[in-house]
């Protein structure tokens, strides 16, 4: 057999094999990294219900719907909840809900079995009250933690890590 | 990307991560992104009075902006390993 003979099929082979190679090695690679992403990370959640915790310290429980990269995330027939000192919580009605990823502390799934377990023990009280409630309760600890943060910079040149809007 | 593949091989060790608000959870780590979000299985919270309904959270979705500390078992981290490859990423 002369070498162009042998070339020529060759030739005429190569480009199918590399396609079939590059895919296959896309592919691969898709499957692998795909565990370890923020959607892998969260589809098991998706149509199920979920509790979000945003930053601000508000506790929100509805039907994840959908996300993204950034954990943007859909809520649906969303529920609002506050929980005030002495056993004592507040609900409110709030729809569709659609989330900034950069707000959101955490996400978890809510056994629906359980999911009530946590406010038996507790009182409900009017939504619009405890809000006022809550909110006092921030201006507080915002006031007690800029004074603290002015004190520890004072007196031993530490920064405390305390955001304004960070009251999760 | 070396604390990123760091994470990956604790997958499955049980971590206690202290968010920025002082709560601590504890649980399986089930996985992890680039962002270092991480997701929990089994979970308990050691200060469950500020979120209550934690008891009914089967897994959990930390986002890794809130994370403070991840405490790992003594066992679960290969030291030297960790320095050589910090030091690789340096150079």
């Amino acid at each position: 057999m002369s070498q162009a003979q042998i070339q020529q099929p060759h030739h005429q082979q190569q480009p199918n094999k590399n396609v079939d190679a590059l895919s296959q090695g896309v592919e691969d690679l898709y499957l692998e990294s795909y565990a370890f992403t923020t959607a892998a990370g969260i589809v098991g959640s998706v149509d199920r219900k979920v509790f979000v915790l945003l930053r601000d310290g508000r506790n929100l429980f509805g039907i994840l719907r959908t996300f993204d990269q950034y954990a943007n995330l859909v809520l649906q027939d969303t529920i609002e909840r506050i929980y005030l000192p002495n056993n004592r919580y507040a609900e409110a009605d709030r729809g569709v809900f659609l989330i900034r990823g950069e707000n959101v502390v955490m996400l978890g799934e809510l056994d629906i079995d359980k999911e009530d377990t946590a406010i038996e023990e507790m009182v409900q009280m009017p939504f619009n009250e405890a809000d006022k409630e809550w909110e006092a309760l921030n201006a507080e600890r915002i006031k007690l933690e800029t004074q603290r943060a002015k004190k520890l910079l004072k007196v031993s040149g530490l920064t405390s890590d305390f955001v304004k809007s960070d009251l999760y | 990307m070396l604390f990123f593949s760091f994470f990956k091989t604790l997958v499955d060790q049980e971590v206690t991560v202290e968010l920025k608000n002082d709560i601590s959870i504890t649980g399986t780590l089930k996985s992890v992104d680039q962002f270092l979000n991480l997701k929990l299985d089994n979970i308990t919270c050691n200060n469950d009075t500020k979120y209550p309904h934690l008891i009914a959270v089967r897994n959990l979705f930390i986002r890794g902006s809130t994370v403070r500390y991840v405490h790992l078992k003594k066992e679960s981290v290969d030291t030297n390993l960790l320095q050589d490859a910090a030091r690789r990423g340096m150079l």
